[in-house]
């Protein structure tokens, strides 16, 4: 027996599987036409909502006159079987299998124009029934294709919602219904173009615990590969150099996986050098680039170098920076191995002079793990019960600039004495704007400085220590009644390094002075 | 005919689609010898004198000859392509030995009823002999190459335990397939490692377990599909972005599943499946198996028996949102249904006389459309203001469009005397066909409830219509249609009929314009109207003469207006003379009156007895009305008795089908009540829509019911492990998103209180109220005592979520007070916060802190802060330098620490720090002077 008269392939069946078992569905026809359009050449894309259907045009051609014959005699069942397989096969090899699908899908109708120069041909295909049809003066005109699919309404929605997730990585624009479409990693932080292991793009998004690969081909999305145990970052990846045109979800995700590995080292370098700038960049951002720097530590990968990275925020006396977790080991050593936290934003207490870890649950529970710590969540109640108070208290400041108002009469700097002219000298050499009045009143302000009743004791005993120690400017004008805040924190700052000599291990006050 | 080379090409294409693994064939073998109904399959695997060998050999039915060229040999071609139990359904499974590149392949099959074949091919197919084999039973596929690679054993055990370890027999899902790799057996029972549970019913299978490490593997037919991390995983279609949070991180226990269902759709290389609802529903029972799974575990951990079990099932069936949500949803359908059937039962009628039932005097039976029995119009006097005392002319007649309001005549009089009597009684048939009309546009379906013995039968017909012969359907054979002496058609049944006429009408002229009729002679007022109406045209003729009557003639159907009519026609009145004298009558009195001033005026008119239509249906009560001919030569309706309170009549004089908000919403008549088939007060819509939400109801009702339910094996591990459960919910909170009882069960052990669910620890640990302790002491009594929850930190569940949630350690604040003092520096400043209403409380302990903590005080059963200060601190040692010579400095230095610590902000440190600012200045100025 003869191979020949043996082994035999059935066409029928095969056109049916290769229309209907390649694809989830009929409404991703739409998305693989704009790739073969893509993958073409053409610049632009413009998808229209029509009736019953979606029209899609492009300035490429987005099939040859033998293609459109291919797909013709691929589902004549007239030709011999020898010819509409070489049929079946050139539409494979040549990438255009996305026809065949377009006219072989059941329920599907089709049509396409196409134009170059002066020549034009096209295809029209409903129920499997294709005719090609040669130059005529309507094809003629601008280069470029024109083709219209028809599915069901339902068929129809869907293959748009589709069509809207496929094309955000589309290196050309998109239109639909004359609205560009939307592009790139709908919550992408950061974003970062390699050329190596393959074209990607590597973006840090704001959410996602796993690695998320959008596997596209010639930029339309074929696939998505979720890749367990790596650092969480997402990256498209362009994959039509390594798979073949027309090749399954699972045949990309196997194809991307060798280059799994070069693609997580380049997501941690990114990481790495997006840690560089993370005083500078947003919180979400620097919280989430913590976070996967922490997980990236976590599985092994570059943990030495991410322990070393500033990237915690640490905060001590009212002052927030930020430490690596190297440091923040350090500083749980003498503290039993427990570090009191709050979460980012949390309006709780920090530790005087020593640390409170800003840091959410993701990220203590990271730490916890990579550093061997606990946490212990700090806290000293809200203030939100103190609502009379505070308005009291910013009456009394509107009084007070009232009071300023209604009695001026500073006294001349001529005419202070020289314990008076100190302490207005000190308190200008801090950058603050301070008068004497004639009178015992209390303090008021007056455009942005303070005035102060010369007569009253407390100015007297504040001239006194401050012509002593100008230091003293600090408690000095906190007596005479100044809020805390209006006093420049390197007055308090100069008073409290006097009395308050720093132990701690953070230099706390070497960064404000 | 295909060149071997053609095929060979074609072959390896496909068998590229199954990616690189050279040992896929493996799968693709296996899963052919188990749709051939296999029992065991053998795989015999060997590297010897520098070739690979593989042998598999099943048990199964083989296949003969034939049937292998026409499918095993022929790509693309499947016996297999429909069948639901077998896996297979390409035709290219087998073509994947390609990628193990064999350089021969022999192919050996026994069928039960046709001699054992063997083929051996070359590897490239050229060289190919066919011939008889000794194999007794099943089919073997042989496949020989160089050495290459691994080690095939290896290989093939590690294809058959990744692809189909939990393989099952074709026949049923209650066997295991057995598969040998060289005697050792590679498939087990599909379970997971305890803690885990296994589920199944006829089609589906799994078994879900808690574990390190997450991970779904989805199989068909027991044939592994993809192994992803998550559930929501396999419901994403490729790049649509609903991802879920879910960790891989090996912390705590999270769920891992395998699932298997018989009816999924696996893509063409058998690497996706279709994202149908099979394998959503394949998801949902994965989902509820975990449920279930957790909620075992939780109750084991709690050692609930039987009957607390149950009463937890019940608490937390009741608790579960999306069941109250389902609830709701069925009530709130029910109001809609029930608004809905309110919104369409008809207004009473304005006579407010509701079951009072007014109109033309003709007698009917108890029988659905006894009034069209017989003859009607022999029955009609003629408009003799009669009321009866029996029912009258009801019937079950509906029609589409319902918007349409139609006059649906059943008889016409043309021509009453001056008595008030029908001249010429309309005979029920006369000489020839009926002659219908093909209706195209603006049709009316109609369908009539008729019970009726042989005989003729008129059909009523809207005014300007006429009868499409053709949609004449009864489902009582056929029957023929006359014409009526009036022109109307007649249907003449051969047999008693009892069921539904459906019929359809369209607009059409007249086919013979008819002579004016004799009608009653007019008084000189109505003659001189009549006459100066000449001119006009029909419609107008008709409307003005309406409303003469109307204004002259008063609507009254009483028994009172029909005896002053019986009076006067006693008294020699004619009829004309004898309505303008009462002054009112019923609605063909009216009618009857209009009509003989339209006929004086000389246009065609003819009465007109039938029924109103309305909202799809006829309303009770036989009605008059007059019809007077267009210069269209089409019938137009006048309804006299139009505005008239208790009148049947609607507003008339527009061309059928008409929309039925052209009329006075008042004058709506009674409905049928009782006699319709319908029930009381229910329009045709309502009873459709009550209907399809009853079948709605019932199917979903049928469907709950009659839902498979899984049946679980629940293999526990020996102690449930609860702190595993708890740290894996609180560090991947996402991965138990679909099982509430994690969150909602009391699981944290709490001292001084009852357990506290993981959800509530979550709260308290966002208002930093939440404290853990290994043993009750007071300060966890002061903390349970203010609301705080205070974790039981000798059991490892309570460990997991007070270190998850970062609860204030209370063991650790029990010492520092324990060893802490309140020297004089604290006391003052506490004075001084004191004095502008804050509290706090400031200690100073020599215990291992050496900086400064801070504490809610509510964790110590207090209001305000607790700070605790180090002696070893900076901080503290300033301060307490400062404290011999100036303790007011010492204590503005402690404020502003402890300010500092608390990072208040500057509204509130202000009232404390200006008073201790103000001795601090005042002491340094006495030590200045």
């Amino acid at each position: 027996m003869t191979s020949g008269s043996l082994f035999a392939i059935d066409l029928a069946a095969e056109v049916a599987t290769l229309c209907e078992s390649q694809l989830q569905g009929s409404w991703q026809v739409p998305a693989e036409l704009v790739r073969l359009a893509s993958a073409r050449g053409a610049s632009r894309v413009e998808i229209r909502r029509v009736r019953g259907g979606l029209e899609l045009a492009c300035d490429a051609v987005a099939a040859s006159r033998d293609e459109l014959a291919a797909v013709a005699a691929a589902l004549d069942g007239g030709l011999p079987p020898g010819l509409r397989q070489q049929a079946i096969a050139d539409l494979e090899a040549g990438g255009a299998i996305a026809l065949l699908w377009a006219v072989g899908t059941a329920g599907a109708a089709f049509e396409l124009r196409c134009r170059k120069r002066s020549e034009g041909w096209g295809m029209e295909a409903r129920k499997g029934k294709v005719r090609v049809m040669e130059a005529d003066q309507d094809l003629r005109g601008t280069p470029g294709s024109r083709m219209r699919w028809r599915g069901g309404r339902r068929t129809v929605s869907r293959a748009v919602g589709w069509l809207e997730t496929a094309l955000r990585f589309l290196p050309i624009p998109a239109t639909l219904d004359g609205r560009p479409m939307a592009r790139g990693f709908p919550d992408a932080l950061y974003r970062m173009r390699v050329a190596e292991p393959l074209s990607a793009e590597l973006v840090v998004t704001a959410s996602g615990d796993m690695p998320a690969l959008w596997l596209l081909q010639h930029g339309v999305l074929s696939a998505r590969a979720v890749v367990p145990g790596s650092v969480p970052f997402s990256a498209a990846v362009e994959m039509s150099g390594v798979a073949r045109a027309g090749d399954s979800p699972a045949g990309l995700r196997s194809a991307v996986n060798p280059y799994l590995p070069a693609l997580v080292d380049r997501a941690v370098a990114m990481l790495l050098q997006l840690a560089g700038r993370l005083p500078d960049v947003e919180e979400p951002v620097r919280r989430r680039v913590a976070e996967l720097l922490l997980r990236a530590a976590e599985l092994g990968l570059q943990r030495r170098a991410v322990l070393d990275l500033p990237m915690v925020p640490l905060r001590a006396a009212g002052r927030r920076r930020l430490v690596s977790p190297a440091e923040l080991a350090g500083l749980a050593a003498g503290r039993g191995d427990v570090l009191p936290a709050a979460d980012p934003g949390a309006r709780t207490a920090a530790a005087c002079r020593g640390p409170i870890v800003e840091a959410g649950a993701d990220e203590r529970r990271l730490l916890a793990g990579l550093l061997g710590l606990g946490f212990e969540q700090t806290g000293a109640g809200s203030d939100h019960r103190h609502l009379v108070r505070r308005l009291v208290e910013a009456s009394r400041r509107g009084l007070s600039r009232a009071h300023g108002l209604i009695r001026g009469g500073a006294i001349a700097h001529g005419e202070l004495d020289a314990v008076e002219r100190q302490l207005v000298e000190a308190a200008e050499r801090s950058g603050l704007v301070l008068a004497l009045a004639r009178d015992a009143g209390r303090l008021r302000r007056r455009g942005r400085g303070l005035v102060l009743g010369r007569e009253a004791a407390v100015t007297s005993d504040a001239a006194r220590v401050v012509a002593a120690d100008d230091a003293w400017l600090y408690p000095a004008l906190l007596a005479a009644g100044a809020d805390p805040d209006e006093i420049p924190e390197a007055v308090r700052a100069r008073w409290l390094d006097r009395r308050l000599p720093m132990a701690s291990g953070l230099e706390v006050a070497a960064e404000v002075s | 005919m295909i060149a071997a080379g053609e095929f060979r090409r074609r072959a390896g294409f496909e068998a590229a689609r199954y990616g690189a693994d050279p040992w896929v064939f493996v799968r693709e073998l296996i899963q052919n010898s188990r749709d051939a109904g296999a029992a065991r399959i053998e795989l015999e695997v060997e590297r010897r004198d520098g070739r690979d060998r593989v042998l598999c050999r099943d048990d199964g039915s083989g296949m003969s000859f034939e049937h292998a060229r026409r499918y095993l040999f022929t790509l693309y071609a499947s016996s297999k392509r429909d069948a639901r139990e077998t896996a297979g359904r390409f035709g290219i499974g087998f073509w994947s030995v390609l990628r193990f590149g064999p350089e021969e392949l022999v192919v050996r099959s026994a069928p039960a009823d046709n001699p054992a074949w063997e083929l051996r091919s070359s590897g490239d197919l050229e060289r190919v002999e066919v011939g008889a084999s000794t194999l007794v039973r099943g089919t073997e596929v042989e496949l020989v190459r160089p050495a290459a690679g691994e080690a095939p054993e290896e290989a093939v055990w590690r294809a058959v335990r990744r692809d189909a370890r939990y393989l099952r027999r074709r026949a049923t899902d209650a066997e295991g397939l057995v598969v040998l790799v060289n005697g050792r057996r590679a498939t087990t029972e599909l379970e997971l490692p305890p803690p885990s549970l296994g589920f199944d019913r006829p089609g589906l299978r799994g078994a879900v377990a808690l574990a390190a490490v997450p991970r779904v593997d989805l199989l068909a037919h027991g044939l592994r599909v993809r192994s992803v991390a998550t559930l929501d995983e396999l419901l994403t279609e490729p790049g649509l972005d609903r991802r879920r949070r879910s960790s891989t991180l090996p912390e705590g226990l999270v769920p891992q599943l395998v699932i298997d269902s018989r009816r999924l759709r696996v893509l063409l290389s058998r690497g996706d499946a279709r994202s149908d609802a099979e394998l959503r529903r394949l998801v949902a029972a994965g989902r509820r198996a975990l449920r279930r799974l957790v909620r075992d575990e939780l109750d084991r951990g709690a050692a609930l028996g039987r009957v607390g079990r149950a009463a937890m099932r019940l608490r937390e069936a009741l608790a579960s949102r999306r069941r109250l949500g389902a609830a709701a949803l069925g009530v709130l359908a029910l109001a809609a249904v029930a608004f809905l059937a309110s919104g369409v039962r008809e207004p009473q009628r304005p006579d407010g006389l509701p079951g009072e039932r007014r109109g033309l005097a003709i007698a009917a039976g108890p029988e659905p459309g006894a009034v069209l029995v017989g003859d009607l119009a022999e029955r009609y006097p003629g408009p003799v203001a009669e009321t009866a005392d029996r029912p009258q002319g009801g019937v079950a007649l509906r029609y589409r469009p319902l918007g349409a309001a139609p006059m649906l005549g059943v008889f016409r009089v043309d021509g009453i005397d001056d008595r008030g009597r029908v001249v010429r009684p309309p005979q029920i048939l006369a000489e020839g066909e009926y002659r219908g009309v093909e209706c195209r546009t603006h049709c009316l379906e109609i369908e009539l409830e008729l019970a009726a013995g042989p005989g003729p039968v008129r059909l009523p017909v809207p005014t300007g219509h006429r009868l499409d012969p053709s949609s004449l359907s009864s489902g009582a054979g056929v029957q023929s249609v006359h014409a009526a002496a009036d022109g109307g058609p007649v249907l003449v049944l051969e047999d008693a009929f009892r069921g539904r006429l459906r019929y359809r009408t369209g607009p059409a002229a007249e086919l013979r314009p008819p002579p004016i009729g004799t009608w009653p002679v007019l008084p000189p007022e109505a003659a001189a109207l009549a006459e100066s109406l000449r001119p006009l045209d029909p419609e107008e003729v008709a409307a003005r003469a309406a409303d003469w009557v109307r204004g002259r003639v008063a609507y009254d159907a009483s028994p009172a207006t029909a005896e002053r009519h019986r009076a006067a026609a006693a008294a020699g009145l004619g009829f004309a003379e004898r309505c303008l004298a009462v002054g009112a009558g019923d609605c063909d009195v009216q009618a009857s009156l209009a009509a003989a001033i339209v006929a004086r005026a000389g246009v065609p008119v003819r009465l007109a007895v039938g029924w109103v239509g309305a909202r799809g249906r006829a309303l009770l009560g036989l009605h008059a009305w007059l019809e007077v001919l267009g210069r269209d030569g089409a019938w137009r309706a006048e309804d006299v008795s139009r505005g008239a309170a208790g009148s049947p009549a609607i507003a008339a004089g527009s061309e059928p089908p008409a929309p039925a908000a052209t009329r006075p919403r008042s004058l709506v008549p009674a409905p049928l009540t009782g006699d319709d088939g319908l029930g009381p007060g229910w329009t045709l819509p309502a009873a459709f829509w009550l209907a399809l939400a009853a079948a709605a109801f019932t199917a979903a009702g049928l469907a709950v019911a009659g839902r498979r339910r899984l049946r679980h094996r629940h293999r526990p591990s020996g102690v449930p492990d609860l702190a595993g459960l708890v740290r894996g919910a609180l560090a991947r909170p996402e991965a138990y998103s679909e099982v509430p009882a994690l969150f909602e069960r009391r699981i944290v052990p709490c001292l001084e209180h009852a357990p506290i669910s993981l959800r509530r620890a979550r709260r308290l640990a966002g208002r930093g109220a939440l404290a853990v302790a290994s043993r009750p002491g007071d300060l966890s009594r002061r903390a349970a005592g203010s609301g705080c929850g205070v974790v039981d930190g000798s059991r490892a569940e309570g460990r997991a979520a007070a270190a998850a949630l970062g609860a204030v350690d209370l063991d650790r604040w029990q010492r520092l007070l324990a060893v802490g003092r309140r020297p004089p520096e604290a006391r003052r400043i506490e004075g001084a916060a004191a004095s502008v209403g804050e509290r706090w409380r400031v200690l100073v302990s020599p215990d291992a802190c050496d900086e400064v903590a801070v504490v809610d005080g509510r964790l110590m059963g207090r209001e305000g802060p607790v700070v605790a200060l180090s002696e070893g601190s900076a901080a503290w040692r300033s301060v307490a330098e400062l404290a011999v010579g100036r303790p007011a400095a010492a204590a503005l230095v402690l404020a502003e620490t402890v300010l500092d610590a608390l990072e208040w902000p500057s509204w509130r440190r202000r009232p404390i720090l200006e008073g201790l600012a103000r001795d601090a200045v005042g002491e340094a100025a006495g030590v200045a002077s």
